[in-house]
Order: structure tokens, then sequence, then C-alpha cells
């Protein structure tokens, strides 16, 4: 379960420096800069959440929600 | 999974801290304690190179200046990518630095004259900034992974913090260093993690946002081509300082580069809060072409970042804080691997994975201090024109690494590992006591350097790491475990 947890918090962060990326055209630095200053405490806020809200396996669900949002955000943006 | 006690919030991220902790903290660790040997690295350099005595920066010289260029132009014929560093406050000498960035040499210039000093080649302090910053690993995959341990450490410092929440201001008040062994290290755990909260939280997150493009990139793409190379033969560098200096201020110009077409000066690292890294180019013939300054609201936000994490701008006391605030750090890293053997020790001591954990965790805590000691000696006792003498100080850290791991492989499988703590613990005793001793009889002149200088500085800290660990030695008589 960590694991998926990590790697939901990983992919998730990933695709908020992507979406901040693509607030503009062409994409700008500082726009990266921005996603990966939150991303980098996305991640481990995310582990902390999915593993310690375990109960019925909410903090995943949560998780998942928030990465189909990052998601779609990305593919509408792009 | 391995199945939690109790299904609570403080059950879980008990077993998220101890595992997490674990694992992540044998490199953690190591990175931390680089770390905090970095805030001195500029001084460790000076201790490493004996032979330059200078203490105080004087203004320069136009002789001094027209030394270092000559000397780039002659690197430039080379085929060498040559740069001057001007003197600092911490490092008083003018330096032209030279070769591949992570085995860069750094040639000091006498100050009066312009001749250059002989010093003997060293890896420096720069050493333990590549350890902290890379592991040694190169710089893609040892910046993936100390990001990584950053981010481990974040999430064992909310994990931590979870658990111990409700008690986090008696526990401020509470040590029993004499207590039962494992409330002892469990008071020294929640103690120091406590005191040094902010720092710990302040340069974990910095630092992995310094660096965060290693593991999440940014996607841009495509780089500018580079512009094109012009030839040109160095200019006098005087006026370029003159004028460099008017724009950032007397003794605030950190280095001058050579690039493909002009010379560029930097405002020096030290010269404020923000780690700016603003620059002036100037033209071929010396001419003042543009000056780069990053000042816009995102970029100052990561200046300060970089700036609280790189401390380049701190004064002394401050820069000790630093250094006592990472002892304190890696205090509290020691204590929690400890922690988790105990845990463990009375009920899988015979498992070949335990001797595993015990073996990474001694070579972790005690390999570190004894590698580090084991460089300095190196450095003194090889000759100074040793051929590739930075080479050779490098393999000995990692042979003593090595040998230290060897030591607790076997004593670990062999269930004598107390044998091993006890042995390396008094081996780090005797490197760090003797090392003012070789000090003293292998630095010239150490008699008129006797007041506050980098070279007692290093002496004293060596000591004081070699008093606690022979303390720690008479704490761990035979019979006991750690």
């Amino acid at each position: 379960m960590l694991i998926a947890v990590i790697t939901l918090a990983y992919a998730t962060s990933w695709l908020v420096v992507a979406d901040f990326g693509h607030l503009t055209h062409p994409p700008r630095r500082d726009d990266f800069l921005i996603g990966q200053t939150l991303a980098t405490a996305l991640i481990p806020l995310s582990i902390l959440i999915g593993f310690g809200w375990r109960r019925d396996g909410r903090g995943v669900i949560a998780l998942t929600a928030f990465f189909l949002a990052a998601l779609l955000t990305w593919l509408w943006l792009k | 999974m391995t199945r939690v006690a109790t299904d609570t919030l403080r059950g879980r991220m008990g077993w998220l801290h101890r595992w997490v902790g674990f694992l992540g903290g044998l490199v953690i660790l190591v990175i931390f304690a680089g770390g905090t040997l970095t805030s001195f690295d500029t001084e460790i350099g000076r201790w490493m190179q004996p032979e330059i005595q200078r203490t105080t920066r004087i203004p320069l010289s136009d002789t001094l200046v027209e030394a270092a260029r000559a000397r780039v132009e002659t690197l430039r014929q080379q085929g060498q990518n040559a740069s001057i560093d001007l003197p600092t406050e911490r490092d008083p000498v003018l330096r032209i630095r030279y070769g591949k960035a992570d085995a860069a040499v750094k040639e000091a210039l006498d100050p009066e004259t312009g001749d250059a000093l002989h010093a003997r080649q060293t890896v420096g302090g720069q050493f333990f900034y590549d350890l902290h910053f890379t592991l040694d690993l190169g710089h893609d995959l040892g910046r993936q992974v100390v990001d990584c341990a950053g981010i481990a450490l974040l999430v064992a410092i909310g994990s931590g913090l979870v658990i111990h929440l409700r008690s986090l201001f008696s526990d401020l008040l509470i040590f029993r260093p004499f207590a039962a062994r494992p409330r002892a290290w469990m008071d020294l755990h929640v103690l120091s993690g406590i005191l040094v909260l902010p720092f710990l939280i302040s340069t974990a997150y910095t630092g992995v946002v310094a660096h965060s493009g290693a593991i999440l990139p940014d996607l841009r793409g495509g780089h500018q081509p580079p512009e094109k190379a012009v030839s040109y033969d160095i200019p006098d560098l005087r006026p370029i300082l003159a004028q460099a200096e008017r724009i950032y201020g007397p003794g605030h110009v950190g280095s001058l580069l050579f690039g493909r077409n002009g010379v560029t000066a930097t405002r020096a690292d030290s010269a404020t809060f923000l780690l700016m890294r603003d620059e002036a180019d100037f033209s071929p013939t010396g001419e003042l072409r543009r000056t780069v300054h990053h000042g816009d609201a995102v970029s100052i936000s990561q200046q300060a970042f970089r700036g609280v994490h790189f401390a380049r701008w701190v004064p002394l006391p401050l820069r000790w804080m630093y250094f006592g605030s990472g002892l304190a750090g890696a205090g509290l890293m020691t204590s929690g691997l400890i922690l988790f053997l105990l845990r463990y020790r009375r009920t899988k001591e015979k498992d070949a994975l335990f001797a595993v954990a015990e073996t990474l965790a001694m070579t972790v805590i005690l390999g570190f201090p004894a590698s580090a000691l084991f460089l300095l000696w190196m450095n003194r006792l090889l000759p100074i024109d040793f051929p590739m003498r930075s080479l050779w100080e490098w393999r000995s850290f990692f042979a003593m690494a090595v040998t230290v791991f060897t030591g607790a492989l076997i004593g670990s499988f062999r269930r004598k590992s107390l044998f091993a703590w006890r042995g390396f613990l008094a081996w780090i005793g005797c490197l760090g006591l003797a090392l003012p001793l070789l000090d003293s009889l292998t630095r010239p002149g150490w008699t008129a350097h006797l007041g506050a200088n980098v070279f007692v500085a290093v002496d004293v800290v060596a000591a004081l790491a070699g008093v606690a660990a022979l303390y720690a030695w008479t704490r761990l008589p035979p019979g006991r475990q750690a």
C-alpha cells in the first residue's frame, strides 16, 4: 500500500508541475518553478495523508481523485 | 505490509516513521553529516592547504590582477576553461579555477607578488559539498537520490510530529541520559528533534526545492543554442573589476568568468541573503554590455530558498549555529537508527536481515566520522607532490568507509557486533584526539597561528569528536549491546 501511495503522490505532483508549466503558451520557466516548489511539499504531504487516512482506503481514494483532477487539468491545458 | 498492532493514526504513523526513518535515514545521515561539514567547506579546504597561511583579505593589487589575467590567458591557450575566484573574508586568496567541474583545480596566487602559491592539491572542503549534493553518484543520479532522501526526511518529520504532537512541549524538558538504554536514546531522539525542528524542516524543504528539477523535471524541453564563439585575448581586468565593484559594491564581486564571447563578473554569493547570481557582461575589449538582475517575485523566492539552504551570506556566529544544528540533526538521525536496532534486537537478532540492518547502520553512524577524519589524516600524510594526490585522498575516504563496512559485516554476522561498535568508536577516538598533534607536526610555522583560526577550529572540533567517541566507548562496556 505504501508503494501505491508513493506512486500516486509522485504522479500527482509531477502532473501539478506540468499543469503549472502549461498555464501559458509557450510554457514559462517561472510557472514551472512555482509548480516545482508546490509539488515538492505535495509529495510528502500526499504520502502522509494517503497512508495515514487509511480507514476504508479513504486516503488512497482522495489521492486518486486529486490525481485525476490534475490529469484532467493537464489534458485541458495541453 | 506489516500488520500494525492497533489501527490508529499514531500506530500507522509509527510504522511509517520507523521504516521510512530507518531506510531513508541510512542515506539521509550521510547527506546531513556532509552538509553539516559543508557549513565550513571553505575553512576545511584552507586547513587542507596549510601552505597558504594568509588569514585576512587585503585589497587586490594591480600586480595580482595582472598575474591572474596572464595565468588565465596561458590556461586558455592550453585549452582549459579557466575562471577567477576573487578573495573573500572566508578565503582571503585569489584562486584560478580550471578543470572539470567535479574535480576542479583551484590554484592560489600570492596576494602581494601574484606568484603561484605552491599549495598541495587536495579534494578540499568541496569533497563534503559534493558528498552532500550528489553522494558522489554523478550529477543526475546523485541529485535524484538526494532529492528522494530529502522527501523521505520530510515524511519522517511529518510522521514523527504526528506521533509526538501530544507531548511536544513536555518532551522538551525531559532528558534522562542515565536511564535504561532505549529510554535514554528515545529522550535524545525526541529532544534533538524538537530543538532543531524548524532547522530540519527548512533545510530539508529548501534543499529539495533547490534541486527539484532532478525529480520533477521542467518539461519545456529544448535548449538555446550556444552563443557564437569569438576568439579574443583577455583584456585588462582592472577596469572591469572597478566597474563591477561600482555596480555590486566594494568586495562584492565573486568571480570573473571567461565565456565564448566576453568576460562576466558575477555578484558574490555572500553579498546578500538572497543567492542572486546577478552578473555583468563585458565585451572582449572590456566594455560593459549589460547587467543581468533576477529581480522578479518568483526568482526572489527561489533565491530566498537557496539563500537559506546554502548559507553563503551568514556571519561566523550564525555559521556555527548552522553547524551546531546540523550536529543535533545528525544526533537525531543516529539515535533513530539505534532505536530501530534496539526495537528488533530482542526478537530478530538471529535473522540475517537484522545483521544486514546493523551492518548498514554501523557503517553510516561510525563510517562517516571515521572516513572524514581519515581523509584529514591522509591530507597531511601523503607527500605534497604525490601523483594524483586529490584522487588518493578521495580513495582514502572510501577505503575507510569500506573498512568499516567490512568490520561491521563480519561483526554483525558472527554476532559480535558489540566488538565492532567498540573497536570503531575507539578508532574514531584515536583519529580525532591525535589530529591536533598531526596538524602541529605537519603544518609549517604552526606556532605563529595559535589564535582563533581555521586550523585551531578544525583541530578542536576533531578532538571533540574523538572525546565524544571515547565517551560512547566507555558507555558501551564489553558484554552490553548498543
